[in-house]
C-alpha cells in the first residue's frame, strides 16, 4: 500500500480536484462546430458511412424482423415490390409496373428484368412466391400474419393445410399476381413492408434462425457482418438494379450505443449521421447557427403509452385500466422532453390521423381516475392513503428509454389511485420477449411506429384478437374485442374514405373506454448530419433511410482529434489546463 | 498501546482529513434527508426548466436544483447517501466476516490433521480471486433479476471475501505458533476457545484495516452497478444512477452528474484516507 502524500503534494492534489470540479461546472454549454465545409457535390460513390443505435438489432431476417432497429437495416439489405417515393407516396420498386384489377381483387406485378440477388441469382416471379411463402409459412413466427389474410388461400396455407399459397401465382418468369378474397385498401401498403421482400434461395423454403445472421436479398447493400450488441456492417450491392447506385461502398451501424456516447463521436467524426440525440443536445443542436440546415425534425409516426395485460390482475378488470388511462398526466411527460414529446390520448398520430378520429382520445381526470378504481372494488382513500391494489405490480422499460423515465413519473400518478409500480429494467430484445409471452407481464412501456401511413397500422397489429400469439405476441395487451376486430376488417375493405373515418373513430372509442393502452406521447427526433453527408433527409414514412446518401470525401476530415471542443461553436470556458498540477 | 495508536492517528494529517471527510458523509446520510426536507422520489413540476433547457437550477425551494424528472437533487443525494454507505459498510461487514471466519479456519488447519480442509478453502480462495470482480458482480446483478438491498448487500459481501481470508489465514498462521497460543493449546482448550481468545485479538488489526479500505471498494461497486442500472430498480436514489442520469444534460446541467460523482470521490477518498490512517496508527513498522 502506498504512502499516503506528504502536504503539498496532497494539497496540490486537492487543489486540481476542485479546479477540476469546478471548472466543469462552469463549463459553458456549447456543441463542436461541424466537421469540414459544406460543399455542393454530385453524387460520388466511395467512402463509408457509420451511425449507431442505442438498442440492439433482433434479427434481420425479412420474414420476422419487426422492431424499428430492424427495420432500418432491413431497408438496406431487402428492396420490395413497391415503397414509399421521397413525397411519401406508394410507388414501384422491384416492380416495374403494378395493374390493380377494376373490382380491387387482383394486383398483377410486372418484375424489372436484371435485378440480381446478392448471391447473384436473378429475380423471378417464383422467388417472389418462395419469398412471400415462406413468410407466410405456419412455422414462421411472422408478427403480422393477419396483415395478408386477404389472400386466397391464407387460411389454409397458413394453417398447414395446404401446401401453397394459391392467391399468389406464377403467371410468367416475371409476372406475379396476388388474388385476394376481399377488396383490401390497405393491400400495397403492407406489400411495402420489409417482411414482403423477396429474399435469396439460401433463406430456404421455411423460416430458420440462422438466416438473420447471413441476410441475403435484392436491395443496395449485402450484409457483411452482424454481431449482435456491436454492430452491423453493409457493402454496396454491386449488381444493384439501379445503376450507379448506391454510393456509399459501406455502412457500419454501430448497435447498443448510448445517446450520450453517440453524440460525442458524432463531433470528433467517428459516426456521420445521428438520430438518437438527447433533448439537451437537440436543443443546443438546433439553437446553433452553425448547424443550420443541417438538421431536421423527423416526422413524429410514433404512438408510446403503456400496456396493461387484460389476461392479468388486475387488468383483467377495464375499470382498472380506465382509471390507469384517466390517471396519467400526458403534460408532465412532455414537460420532461420539450420539443421531442408531444402529449396525446389516442393511438393515431396527427400526421395520418383522419378528420374524423381528432377530437376522440382518452384525457388526465384523477377524480375519473378515483372514481373508476372504485367501481373495480379497489377504492383509494388518498386521505388515509388506504385501499387499492395490494400487491406491487411489475412495470416493464426498456433500459435508457424515455418508458423509462415514462415509468418513473407514472409511479408517482398511479400511487394516487392506490397502484404500486415496480419498474423493471430490460434490454430492447429481452423486453420484446418477455412482452410477446403470454401471461408473462402485467404492464409495461410500449410504443408502436407506422407501418405504413395509414390508420389501420395503429390497431391491427397490436390490439386485434389475431394478434395474439403464445410467444411473440404484438398485442402485448392480449386484448381481445369482437367489435373492434370486426370494424378493423370492415375498414380494410371500405375504399369510401369517409366511412373508413367513421369507423377509424369507433376504433379509437373503443380503445380510449376499454383502455388496454394507457395512450399517453407521440415521441419524434431530431436528426443531425455532418455537411459531408448529401442526399440525405428524413423521409416522411421510411425511418433514416441513407440507402442513396454519398458522401463528399474531399470534405471530410481525417479526424476531428482528441479535444473536438476547440471547435467550438462558441466561446469555451473550459480552463482544465490552468489547474492541472 | 492503544493511546500511542490514537497518537499516532491524529498525527496523521491524512487520516484525519478521512476522518473528517467520513464523519461528513455520515452526519449527511443520517440527517440530511431531513434538512433536505422534501420526497426524493415526488417531482416538482411547478418549477420552471432552464434557459438551456435543462432541469430546473438551484433555487431557495431547491438548493441545488432539480434532476431530469423535475425531483429534488439535494435530497436524492442524501437519500443516495443512506444506500451507499448503508451498503458500503453492510457488505464490508458481511465479507469480513466470511473472511474472517475462512481465513482463521484454514490457517488453524493448515498442516494437521485437517489439512484438506485448508487446501480446499484456499483453492476456493484462488478461484474467486481469479474472477474479476466487478464483472462477477454485474453477472450476478443481472442474473438475479429482481434487485433489492439485501440482494446487493449479500451479493458485494458474498463475492469479495476471498483477499480477507488470505491475510487473515496468514495471520493466523504467525499466531497459532506464538507461545501462548502454543501453550492454551497444550492445557487443553478446545480450538474454537483459542481462536475466540488468542488468535482473532491478534489478526483484529489487519481486519480493520481490510474493512476501512473494503468500504471505499463497496461504494465503487455499488455505484457501478446503479450506473449500469443492475442495482437498485428506479426511483430509489443512488450516486450511481444519479451519475447515469445525469450525463445526458451534462452540457447545459454538468451539477447532475458533478455532484454524485464528487459524493462517490468524497466517499472513496475519505474511506480509503482513514483505513490508511488506521493502518499506519496500529502497526507503523509496516508503513
Amino acid at each position: 500500500m502506498r504512502s499516503i502524500p506528504r502536504r503539498p503534494e496532497a494539497t496540490r492534489l486537492g487543489v486540481a480536484i476542485l479546479g477540476v470540479a469546478l471548472a466543469t461546472v462552469a463549463c459553458e454549454a456549447d456543441v463542436a462546430a461541424p466537421l469540414g465545409p459544406r460543399r455542393e457535390v454530385p453524387p460520388t460513390q466511395g467512402g463509408v458511412l457509420r451511425s449507431a443505435f442505442f438498442t440492439d438489432v433482433r434479427s434481420l431476417d425479412a420474414a420476422t424482423a419487426f422492431d424499428t432497429a430492424s427495420a432500418v437495416i432491413e431497408g438496406l439489405i431487402y428492396d420490395q415490390l413497391v415503397t414509399y417515393d421521397r413525397h411519401g407516396k406508394l410507388s414501384p420498386q422491384l416492380a416495374e409496373s403494378i395493374e390493380v384489377s377494376p373490382d380491387g381483387l387482383r394486383y398483377t406485378f410486372t418484375l424489372r428484368r436484371g435485378v440480381l440477388f446478392h448471391d447473384g441469382a436473378p429475380l423471378g416471379a417464383d422467388d417472389v412466391k418462395r419469398s412471400v411463402e415462406r413468410t407466410l409459412h405456419p412455422d414462421t413466427p411472422c408478427p403480422v400474419p393477419s396483415y395478408y389474410e386477404r389472400i386466397v388461400g391464407w387460411g389454409e396455407y397458413h394453417e398447414g393445410r395446404a401446401p401453397e399459397l394459391t392467391g399468389v401465382r406464377v403467371e410468367s418468369e416475371h409476372v406475379v399476381s396476388f388474388q385476394l378474397a376481399q377488396p383490401d385498401a390497405t393491400f400495397l401498403h403492407v406489400m411495402a413492408l420489409p417482411i414482403m421482400a423477396p429474399v435469396c434461395e439460401s433463406a430456404g423454403r421455411t423460416w430458420t434462425r440462422e438466416f438473420s445472421r447471413r441476410a441475403c436479398g435484392a436491395g443496395p447493400y449485402r450484409l457483411v457482418r452482424f454481431e449482435h450488441g456491436d454492430a452491423v456492417e453493409v457493402e454496396r450491392h454491386d449488381g444493384y438494379w439501379q445503376s450507379g447506385k448506391p454510393y456509399v461502398d459501406r455502412i457500419v451501424w454501430y448497435l447498443a450505443m448510448q445517446p450520450f456516447t453517440q453524440r460525442f463521436k458524432f463531433e470528433r467524426g467517428d459516426l456521420d449521421y445521428i438520430r438518437e440525440l438527447g433533448e439537451a443536445d437537440s436543443l443546443l443542436y438546433r439553437r446553433s447557427a452553425a448547424w443550420q440546415g443541417l438538421g431536421e425534425w423527423e416526422q413524429p409516426l410514433s404512438t408510446f403509452g403503456v400496456f396493461m395485460n387484460a389476461e392479468l390482475r388486475p387488468f383483467d378488470n377495464r375499470h382498472v385500466r380506465r382509471a390507469v388511462a384517466f390517471a396519467l398526466d400526458r403534460d408532465q411527460l412532455a414537460q420532461v422532453r420539450p420539443g421531442h414529446v408531444a402529449p396525446t390520448g389516442r393511438m393515431t398520430p396527427d400526421a395520418i390521423a383522419p378528420e374524423a378520429v381528432r377530437d376522440v382520445g382518452q384525457r388526465h381526470d384523477l377524480d375519473r381516475a378515483l372514481e373508476e378504481m372504485r367501481l373495480a372494488g379497489l377504492a383509494w382513500d388518498p386521505a388515509t392513503r388506504t385501499g387499492g391494489w395490494p400487491e406491487e405490480i411489475e412495470y416493464l422499460a426498456i433500459l435508457d428509454s424515455f418508458g423509462q423515465q415514462a415509468g418513473e413519473l407514472l409511479q408517482q400518478q398511479l400511487a394516487r389511485i392506490g397502484l404500486r409500480v415496480r419498474i423493471q429494467l430490460v434490454g430492447f430484445p429481452t423486453y420484446l420477449a418477455r412482452t410477446g409471452r403470454r401471461r408473462t407481464v402485467p404492464m409495461g412501456s410500449v410504443g408502436w411506429n407506422a407501418d405504413y401511413p395509414e390508420p389501420s397500422t395503429f390497431f391491427e397489429p397490436i390490439l386485434t384478437s389475431r394478434a395474439i400469439q403464445d410467444e411473440e405476441s404484438q398485442n402485448a395487451s392480449f386484448f381481445s374485442n369482437a367489435e373492434l376486430d370486426a370494424l378493423l376488417a370492415r375498414a380494410r375493405v371500405t375504399t369510401d374514405e369517409a366511412e373508413r373515418g367513421r369507423l377509424y373513430r369507433r376504433a379509437e372509442e373503443i380503445v380510449r373506454d376499454e383502455a388496454p393502452w394507457a395512450v399517453a406521447y407521440s415521441y419524434r427526433y431530431f436528426e443531425l448530419w455532418q455537411p459531408y453527408l448529401h442526399g440525405y433527409r428524413p423521409h416522411p414514412v421510411l425511418q433514416q433511410d441513407v440507402r442513396f446518401a454519398w458522401l463528399d470525401r474531399g470534405a471530410r476530415p481525417a479526424r476531428a482529434g482528441l479535444f473536438p471542443w476547440r471547435r467550438r461553436s462558441g466561446r469555451t470556458t473550459l480552463a482544465l489546463a490552468t489547474v492541472l498540477p | 498501546m492503544e493511546r500511542r495508536a490514537l497518537r499516532r492517528f491524529q498525527r496523521n494529517r491524512g487520516a484525519v482529513v478521512g476522518l473528517v471527510i467520513v464523519a461528513g458523509l455520515l452526519a449527511f446520510a443520517a440527517i440530511g434527508p431531513l434538512l433536505a426536507g422534501h420526497d426524493p422520489n415526488t417531482s416538482d413540476f411547478a418549477a420552471a426548466r432552464d434557459g438551456l433547457g435543462g432541469p430546473g437550477g438551484p433555487s431557495r425551494a431547491h438548493p441545488l436544483g432539480l434532476d431530469p424528472l423535475f425531483r429534488d437533487l439535494a435530497s436524492r443525494l442524501a437519500h443516495g447517501a443512506r444506500v451507499s454507505l448503508l451498503v458500503g459498510l453492510v457488505a464490508t461487514a458481511v465479507s469480513v466476516s466470511v473472511g474472517a471466519v475462512v481465513g482463521m479456519v484454514s490457517g488453524w488447519a493448515a498442516d494437521g490433521r485437517a489439512g484438506f480442509v485448508d487446501s480446499a478453502l484456499m483453492r476456493l480462495v484462488d478461484v474467486g480471486l481469479s474472477f474479476p470482480y466487478l464483472l462477477l458482480v454485474m453477472a450476478i446483478g443481472t442474473a438475479l433479476g429482481d434487485v433489492t438491498i439485501v440482494t446487493i448487500l449479500l451479493v458485494l459481501g458474498l463475492t469479495s471475501w476471498f483477499g480477507t481470508a488470505r491475510i487473515v489465514r496468514s495471520k493466523t498462521l504467525q499466531v497459532r505458533s506464538l507461545d501462548f497460543v502454543v501453550a492454551s493449546r497444550a492445557l487443553g482448550q478446545p480450538s474454537w476457545a483459542v481462536l475466540l481468545r488468542h488468535v482473532l485479538p491478534n489478526v483484529a488489526g489487519p481486519l480493520i484495516v481490510i474493512a476501512s479500505a473494503s468500504v471505499a471498494q463497496m461504494i465503487i461497486a455499488e455505484s457501478v452497478l446503479a450506473y449500469l442500472q443492475v442495482g437498485l430498480p428506479p426511483p430509489t436514489a443512488t450516486w450511481g444512477r444519479m451519475l447515469q442520469e445525469g450525463q445526458r444534460y451534462y452540457t447545459v446541467a454538468p451539477r447532475l452528474a458533478v455532484a454524485p460523482g464528487l459524493c462517490i470521490f468524497l466517499g472513496v477518498l475519505g474511506f480509503n484516507l482513514l483505513g490508511e490512517g488506521v493502518r499506519d496508527a496500529l502497526d507503523p513498522k509496516e508503513t
